[in-house]
């Protein structure tokens, strides 16, 4: 009775999968040099450099050219060797292992190409026991690593690989669970961030952080994003741009900004856009207690709705937060009022200078009767000289380094 | 024997005027739904407050002022001797009041030329500028409700009345609080039209933070005012002398801040110096009308000049909007009863596959729609005017936005609607429902927005209901400290489906319409129970639920026009008017539409922002707003 079970449960599998087959017409044909995706134009180049290694030897690590086709060509390489492909689950380990370091972590078609390296139908079990069992475990595991791996990079596999797997490890096979699982998940969470940023992102810094503080200002919908030069001033003495971002908002904040309180510039903050650090300033004044405390709402009666009331015309209906004509503005923290935000080329002092000579220039005469203070959790240059030599800005944010530097900025 | 009872009632009505024999007295107590004693509360501080106002001699010849009709609907308390619809113009007065209209009635329908229309010179020889200006000052000396039914010939143009209006919303002001100087000094030639009076209160833009963008300083040492700024959307009659009311900002003095921010009414002569009429707007309706801006560049205001008191223009605005509402709402009646009459014409005289448009249901029905809105606007507009024609210093600041509120809103759905009948042709320019469609969206638009409008009836209606229910609010927002009082919301059966009233209201009017006046009662005890659930939910944040707050409007909005309109056709079957039976079923239909409406809007609000889909739009424009636009992506995008 058991055994008739299982008997149709295999036709049944087998039939499934050859029609699935029929249907895909992907690739069964094992080790076919045509449905590598990208020939490779000049073999030869790279041909002396991996042709013959011992297969225990990582192909990847020696060598010299580190691009995408290098890495195409090695796989291509290692398919046509023979016609066993013995120890094709350790090459794969060894080109995971290496695809950043040849830029190609995020390139779905080099991960179809390590796929295709997999004998097709050999894998695919042919009765419950097998499908049950993880038939070859060690190439299912290798290929659901490598699935893993994309899914924590976030590339999105598509149709033609769920053909792939098909073809290697059938329809019971663990790696096509896992694949589908993925194709659940992924196209979910692709979009789920509310600040998208293009993909890849762009490699120049003044982009990225344009990007940056377009993605801070978004709690007040009416920020200006301005990128200033500071070859506009006259005796600036780095050449560089400066982010910056206001609103109107915050622009009658620093207007109405007591002249004998000083505004800080703080920072360097960080700001991660994927993988890149964007090292940003604020400006910040102290916040106003007096002004907070009259909004205080427990002071408020709730129950009390016999002072309701009525404007003549057209004006905007009352709030009850407000009978002063006053709200608070999503800039006025419990612990500060920030007034702007900037991230400029160098991050050095001179710049953040010239930053305040612009906002002043560009409608917030204010500002220049306000005295300004630095305050810095870590070192910044004064000079953009001091970076250059340096590898990077020493941003780091460590309880050791957060001397907070308090100095007045000298007016030129 | 009711009816007989009735009509003797209507026919004593009009001694009123006399003071000889009182219809309506004082003693009447309004009925109430609930049994609160915090509702007479607040019938005492009403009518505390109406007495300490000044009252002229014309004044203490009318009744004594009652509460407010349309406010305590809020609280679920009606007045039933409103029902009986006001007759204000005593018999012998209509008679002359008709024939001194004749010359008006026959200038305006015969037909001429466009130009010829607008002129100036015309309107003074009909009269037209001194119908409500006292008759000492050379005027007609109308009252409320006899001036707006002299002013309905002319309204039948929505472009001469624009003018004309705004004139008389001015002249009703002075009346009522201008100085005796400033009376003297005006009111004569504001009625030969000499002087032609007209509003500038809205502006281009109004300021982000302040009332207006217009200001007016003292200088001390002069005593004189100096006011700068621009007022829009003013209705000019440019070559004439012309009287600006502006409202401008100003500071009080030693009164720093926006504590010290007040609103003044100024009168400016645009014969002083530093006024100059700009451009005219290229406005989508009334295309005839001037509707210019203004300038005011330093122009120097003595302090006679002023109207009430400085910085204390809010007050008198409630005046002014009142005035201004009544005024405008007539030309929205007239134009409203002219596209129907055009409609009409239209469907009867058109035959399209050999049915006559006027047999189609779908037409019937929106004919009927449209005479049940028009008749329930006019019934509103003249119960306005006749309780403010009746009683001293009657409070109808409500009445008056929600008849200006229902009329507009149904003038731009009766004028939309013609569309969808006549088809095509209807919006080719020249065509009559085209320049209806565009007057009635200017009139709309014509000062206040129908938005704000809505909110200020809601707004008004919660304060005074807030007044008087504030101690069981506060019983009913802390359950824990009032155990009693929850105890007896808990007992009580009253409920938004069922409601259980006690008012009586059918035996005020004709028995035919007992059904309507049910529904009437049912309505008003919906909406008291809706706004005491608004309270008990939000408190004094109700402010702030202004969706809510739409509906509410819109539900006391429709019950004054339940009750106008009820009014209005008891009396006229009662008396046996031409076609009162068809007047009845009006009133009937309008009810029974209004109830439902009614009903629906207040188990909206009793449901709540998560069952009535609110929560879910303010979701949404959370989003909207954050991607500036609309957002969803492009249905045929590909994710892989």
């Amino acid at each position: 009775m058991l055994r008739r079970v299982q008997c149709l449960l295999r036709l049944h599998a087998n039939g499934r999968q050859s029609l699935a087959i029929r249907l895909r017409c992907y690739s069964t044909d094992e080790g076919n040099p045509k449905q590598n995706p990208n020939p490779n134009p000049n073999p030869k180049a790279q041909k002396p450099v991996t042709k013959n290694l011992p297969a225990v030897r990582n192909p990847f690590a020696a060598a010299q050219d580190r691009t995408k086709n290098t890495y195409l060509t090695m796989v291509e390489i290692f398919q046509e060797r023979d016609v066993h492909r013995r120890n094709h689950v350790e090459f794969i380990y060894a080109a995971l292992k290496n695809m950043a370091d040849f830029g190609v972590e995020r390139d779905l078609e080099v991960y179809k190409a390590l796929i295709n390296v997999m004998p097709k139908g050999k894998f695919i079990p042919t009765n419950l026991f097998q499908a049950e069992f993880m038939h070859y475990p060690k190439q299912q595991q290798c290929i659901i690593d490598l699935l893993e791996q994309m899914e924590d990079v976030g590339v999105m596999p598509d149709h033609e690989m769920e053909a792939m797997l098909l073809n290697v490890f059938g329809r019971q096979g663990h790696p096509l669970r896992k694949y589908w699982r993925m194709m659940y998940w992924m196209p979910k969470f692709k979009n789920l961030s509310p600040w998208p940023l293009p993909d890849p992102v762009p490699d120049d810094t003044l982009e990225m952080a344009k990007l940056a503080l377009e993605r801070m200002c978004t709690v007040d919908l009416r920020s200006k994003i301005t990128v200033f030069e500071t070859s506009e001033l006259k005796d600036a003495i780095d050449e560089t741009w400066i982010v910056s971002g206001m609103s109107p908002e915050q622009e009658k904040l620093l207007r109405e900004h007591s002249r004998q309180k000083a505004l800080y510039i703080e920072g360097p903050f960080h700001i991660w856009l994927r993988n890149r650090r964007i090292n940003y300033f604020t400006l910040r004044a102290d916040p106003d207690v007096e002004f907070l405390s009259q909004l205080d709402e427990r002071q408020l009666d709730d129950d009390d709705v016999s002072h309701i009331e009525v404007p003549f015309f057209g004006r905007a209906p009352p709030r009850r937060h407000n009978q002063l004509g006053k709200l608070r503005s999503v800039h006025q923290q419990d612990d500060g009022t920030i007034l702007a935000i900037c991230a400029t080329g160098t991050s050095t002092k001179d710049s953040l200078l010239s930053w305040i000579r612009l906002l002043e220039v560009n409608g917030n005469p204010s500002i220049g009767e306000v005295p300004v203070l630095f305050r810095f959790r870590s070192e910044v240059p004064a000079k953009a000289e001091e970076i250059e030599s340096g590898a990077s800005v020493p941003a780091t944010s460590d309880s050791k380094s957060n001397s907070q530097s308090e100095e007045p900025s000298s007016r030129r | 024997m009711r009816s007989n009872w009735f009509s003797g009632a209507s026919r004593l009505l009009k001694y009123s005027r006399n003071g000889k024999l009182l219809t309506r007295g004082r003693s009447t107590k309004a009925t109430s739904t609930s049994l609160d004693s915090q509702h007479q509360d607040a019938a005492t501080t009403e009518s505390g407050k109406s007495e300490s106002v000044e009252e002229s001699p014309e004044q203490q010849q009318k009744l004594p002022t009652r509460e407010p009709l349309a406010k305590n609907f809020f609280i679920g308390v009606v007045d039933k001797e409103l029902l009986a619809y006001p007759e204000v113009i005593a018999r012998d007065e209509m008679a002359q009041l008709q024939n001194a209209l004749l010359p008006l009635k026959n200038y305006f329908e015969e037909p001429r030329e466009v130009e010829d229309k607008s002129s100036t010179e015309t309107l003074r020889q009909l009269g037209l500028y001194g119908l409500n200006v006292p008759t000492e000052y050379d005027g007609r000396g109308y009252g409320w409700s006899a001036s707006l039914l002299a002013s309905e010939p002319d309204s039948t143009d929505v472009n001469v009345t624009l003018g004309l209006q705004t004139h008389r919303v001015v002249v009703d002001l002075l009346k009522e609080v201008g100085t005796p100087l400033q009376q003297q000094r005006y009111l004569q030639d504001l009625a030969t039209g000499k002087l032609i009076a007209t509003e500038a209160i809205y502006e281009y833009s109004p300021p982000e933070e302040d009332f207006f963008s217009t200001q007016a300083e003292l200088l001390p040492e002069t005593g004189k005012w100096l006011l700068n700024g621009e007022k829009a959307f003013v209705v000019c009659t440019p070559g004439e002398r012309q009287l600006f009311l502006v409202l401008a900002q100003t500071q009080q003095p030693n009164v720093p801040g926006a504590l010290g921010r007040g609103t003044t009414i100024f009168l400016v002569d645009s014969q002083q110096e530093g006024v100059r009429l700009g451009e005219k707007h290229a406005t989508f309706g009334c295309r005839q009308a001037e509707i210019r801006r203004v300038h005011f560049d330093k122009v120097k205001l003595t302090e006679d000049q002023v109207v009430g008191l400085p910085h204390d223009g809010n007050r008198y605005s409630e005046q002014l909007v009142r005035s201004s509402r009544l005024r405008g709402s007539l030309v929205g009646v007239s134009l409203a009863k002219k596209l129907l009459n055009e409609l009409a014409q239209y469907s009867v005289s058109t035959t399209q596959c050999g049915v006559q448009l006027k047999d189609l249901e779908l037409t019937r029905v929106h004919l009927s729609r449209a005479m049940c809105s028009v008749y329930a606007m006019e019934s509103m507009l003249y119960m306005t005017a006749g309780l403010l024609d009746e009683f001293r210093v009657q409070d109808v600041t409500l009445e008056s936005a929600i008849t200006k509120y229902f009329t507009l809103r149904q003038l731009y759905e009766i004028a939309s609607q013609n569309l969808g009948l006549v088809g095509p042709k209807s919006l080719l320019s020249g065509e009559s429902t085209e320049l209806g469609l565009r007057d009635a969206a200017q009139l709309c638009t014509q000062g206040e927005s129908l938005d704000t409008l809505g909110m200020f009836i809601a707004l008004t209606g919660l304060q005074h209901a807030g007044q008087s229910m504030n101690a069981g609010v506060r019983k009913s927002r802390n359950p824990l400290f009032n155990p009693g009082h929850i105890f007896g919301k808990f007992l009580d059966t009253n409920s938004i489906d069922s409601p259980k009233t006690k008012m009586q209201l059918s035996e005020h009017v004709h028995p035919s319409l007992e059904a309507a006046a049910q529904c009437i009662e049912h309505s008003v005890a919906r909406l008291q129970m809706a706004v005491e659930l608004m309270f008990t939910r939000h408190g004094n944040a109700v402010v702030e639920r202004q969706s809510e707050m739409q509906r509410l409007a819109e539900v006391g909005t429709i019950i004054y026009a339940m009750w106008a309109s009820v009014a209005r056709a008891s009396r006229s079957y009662c008396i046996g008017l031409q076609l009162a039976d068809h007047e009845l079923l009006t009133a009937t239909a309008i009810c029974s539409e209004g109830k439902d409406r009614v009903h629906t809007l207040c188990t909206q609000i009793y449901g709540g922002n998560f069952v009535n889909n609110d929560n879910n739009l303010l979701r949404l424009s959370k989003q909207l707003t954050k991607s500036k636009g609309y957002f969803p992506v492009h249905p045929l995008t590909f994710n892989f």
